[in-house]
């Protein structure tokens, strides 16, 4: 079901509910889904073992906690310029006035 | 393919609930509105902090959930989704709909489904919460959000013609998620 050669990070979640209980040790998080990589929009890709070796959190209590972690510590290949847009020509939809 | 748009508001469990829900669920893929959001707001260089998103300028939150709409358009051709997110989002503004009109027609929803507790039961629950940082609402306040929430599931069922189904969330969150399965399976 999964394409475990390269993800999306929003992809991770159903990833995460479908092969792991929480809480979830360290351990188990790497031994399950460290080896999958997350396709980066600005370089290579990092596997979940290596952006989590960017934190020593011991436990996640949560997938949202695991997600969090994730984009927490991502590589700088996977952060963009603020205020880039890669569809300029449609960028002014983003300033429209908003109604409730 | 189906799509179940299931919406709590914050600390009510809507995101264990679906979590549940979903290991009983095959073939259906669960996306988080907000996991999305997070990774284009990452993308963007906005922010890579899921509680900074609502004190984004309120055009760079609905760019956010306008790209985020498209994407799971995307993977809504690619079979069903069940859908986690927020149906009313708090801003540094004031309260927003959570879902704008460009995001139903994108998002086309077979179903929303409201996953509603008691506010105490509520508060005591965001009380509780060692990862997320929910303010200090008090019981009234929290009130009032599922009124909003009520109030913008029944909107959003207007505009799309899909009805709103309520789950509550007030015993063991298996009983919740089982409900909210048997949900998504109808609309298969």
């Amino acid at each position: 079901m999964y394409d475990t050669d390269g993800m999306r990070l929003s992809e991770t979640r159903d990833l995460f509910v479908e092969r792991l209980d929480f809480p979830a040790k360290r351990e188990t998080v790497l031994e399950t889904v460290g080896s999958i990589e997350l396709d980066a929009p600005m370089g290579e890709p990092e596997s979940i073992e290596q952006i989590l070796e960017r934190t020593d959190a011991a436990e996640f209590e949560s997938a949202d906690e695991l997600y969090d972690s994730l984009v927490t510590f991502v590589g700088d290949q996977y952060i963009g310029r603020k205020f880039y847009d890669d569809r300029g020509s449609q960028a002014g939809i983003d300033t429209e006035e908003v109604h409730f | 393919m189906s799509v179940t748009v299931a919406s709590g508001i914050p600390g009510v469990g809507v995101s264990r609930i679906c979590e549940a829900a979903r290991k009983q669920l095959d073939g259906v893929t669960l996306v988080n509105v907000g996991d999305v959001m997070l990774e284009i707001a990452l993308e963007r260089g906005l922010t890579n902090d899921r509680d900074e998103l609502g004190g984004l300028p309120v055009h760079e939150q609905r760019a956010l959930q306008r790209r985020a709409a498209e994407d799971l358009a995307r993977r809504a051709e690619e079979g069903p989704l069940l859908v986690s997110t927020h149906l009313v989002v708090r801003t540094a503004s004031g309260f927003l709909p959570g879902l704008d009109h460009t995001m139903l027609t994108e998002l086309r929803p077979d179903q929303f489904v409201v996953v509603d507790a008691d506010p105490e039961s509520i508060a005591a629950r965001r009380s509780e919460s060692r990862h997320r940082h929910y303010g200090g609402d008090t019981t009234a306040s929290i009130g009032f959000q599922r009124q909003l929430q009520a109030a913008a599931a029944m909107t959003y069922s207007i505009r799309t013609g899909a009805p709103v189904q309520y789950v509550v969330n007030e015993r063991e969150p298996e009983e919740a998620a089982t409900e909210l399965a048997a949900m998504v399976e109808a609309v298969r």
